[in-house]
């Protein structure tokens, strides 16, 4: 029984678990700052089912799994420091970092307009 | 021996879900912030029980490293931007945007004052019941769905022993750096581009600010940029330079980098000016357009697109790797600077 969970078996349940918690988060928090923490944790799900199945069995793991999980943090970091901007600068513009239903308003009432 | 192992496993894991469950239940920002870099730290010892010590590299420097300093730093312009009338940034850009130091330290002076003040932008509200148990449902069912395809999935080899037979053309020794750098050249192009286009989507949302989360002048940070800056530059070239035959590799020599120019960038005196900007541009841009320009060489000098000459890959692989290593730490630091800099519009 030991022997049939090795970190290959187990991981891949452990991230499939972490994927779903993000995705709950994602749909039940408003606040975007704690949204894209839930994708950023939706990710790290997704990297270790990866990096799990590609450890599986006896022989080295698998280098293509463990490079495009490699590819996939860097885009992952970038894409957070995006939408992180795109968040600062949408609370500058209407002042709170929640998206709301309806047209985009600004504090003063007008259009957003680039400063 | 074995029993233990699977111990640590499971409590890794429960500790992994736990962190993640208090992150993203949090009504406090900076309490899931916090969490989410505790988090990110557990997960790279995940990836050394994977067997994968340059995941675990990257996820140190990058996912914990980079993007808690980029969380914290955004919280802190959150607070500016909802406590107009405290602090000197409010809701309109600031104009000048090397802000004097006394109205900084006034700022931390009506902090001090009324501390339980700023916390207001750095909460938020805790979710309604309405509609929990169909959000339940969904993702718990999703997760069940996904856990029987994994137990019911079979295992082959992988693509492990095609990358084994192969390294000798690949002009590196370790597999990982040959997969990155020559037989899935194509993926790290696309992914250079992504940060390129990362960076030129945070220049194109507006100037930069004076950075909020500027401590206060004193000899400490100053003092221990001028120790770290050297050991970082070390251990970012050794990086680069063990990604031929060790775990290591451009994106961790990046984030090490990178993380070297946040602290730069956080101790340098005001009256500094910014650096040039067309300086900057062409060192954002360099990995992508040398990797390309190298691609494009290779489709008629060597095999293909994207491929090198068996005798020649070694250097171009790290010519590569250096142009990588350069831009991505570049374009980390422009990301957690935000925006682009003010001497562009002049």
């Amino acid at each position: 029984m030991i022997e049939s969970l090795d970190p290959g078996t187990l991981y891949p349940f452990g991230g499939a678990a972490l994927f779903a918690l993000g995705l709950h988060g994602l749909i039940r928090r408003r606040h975007l700052i704690l949204r894209i923490l839930a994708v950023n944790i939706m990710g790290s799900g997704v990297f270790m089912v990866f990096l799990g199945i590609a450890a599986r069995g006896d022989a080295p793991p698998d280098p293509v799994a463990q490079a495009l999980t490699l590819t996939g943090i860097v885009v992952a970091v970038s894409a957070t420091a995006f939408a992180l901007a795109l968040t600062v600068h949408l609370a500058r513009l209407t002042g709170h970092a929640v998206l709301l239903p309806g047209p985009l308003r600004t504090h003063r009432g007008n259009r957003p307009e680039d400063p | 021996m074995n029993a233990a192992l699977l111990a640590f496993d499971v409590v890794l894991l429960a500790g992994l879900l736990g962190v993640a469950w208090r992150c993203l239940a949090s009504t406090d920002l900076f309490r899931a912030v916090v969490l989410f870099i505790t988090f990110g730290l557990l997960l790279a010892i995940a990836w050394v029980r994977l067997e994968a010590p340059d995941i675990a590299l990257a996820e140190a420097a990058i996912g914990a490293g980079i993007t808690g300093a980029l969380l914290l730093v955004t919280l802190e312009r959150l607070k500016h931007i909802m406590n107009p009338h405290r602090g000197d940034a409010g809701p309109s850009p600031p104009p000048d945007p090397v802000a004097s130091d006394t109205g900084n330290a006034d700022a931390e002076a009506r902090d001090a004052r009324d501390p339980g003040a700023g916390n207001v932008a750095l909460s938020c509200a805790p979710t309604p019941a309405r509609g929990r148990w169909s959000a339940v449902a969904v993702s718990g069912g999703l997760a069940l769905l996904l856990m029987a395809t994994l137990a019911t999935q079979d295992h082959g080899p992988g693509l492990q022993p095609a990358v084994a037979a192969h390294m000798d053309v690949s002009g590196v020794d370790h597999g990982i750096t040959a997969v990155l750098l020559n037989f899935r050249a194509w993926d790290t192009l696309l992914e250079l581009a992504m940060v390129l286009l990362a960076g030129l989507g945070a220049w194109s949302l507006g100037r930069h600010d004076a950075l909020p989360a500027r401590p206060a002048p004193g000899p400490v940070l100053p003092g221990a940029v001028r120790l770290l800056l050297p050991v970082a530059i070390v251990t970012g070239v050794y990086l680069l330079w063990a990604g031929s035959h060790a775990p290591g590799g451009a994106f961790q020599a990046g984030a090490v980098l990178g993380a070297a120019g946040i602290l730069m960038s956080l101790a340098r005196p005001h009256s500094l000016p910014d650096p040039d900007p067309r300086l900057l541009r062409i060192g954002v841009t360099a990995g992508a357009l040398l990797f390309l320009a190298l691609g494009l060489w290779g489709l008629f000098a060597g095999p293909a697109l994207l491929t090198w000459p068996r005798n020649l890959a070694y250097p171009l692989i790290l010519i590569i790797e250096t142009g990588a290593t350069l831009s991505i730490a570049l374009t980390l630091v422009a990301l957690f600077v935000g925006g682009r800099s003010p001497r562009e519009d002049a």
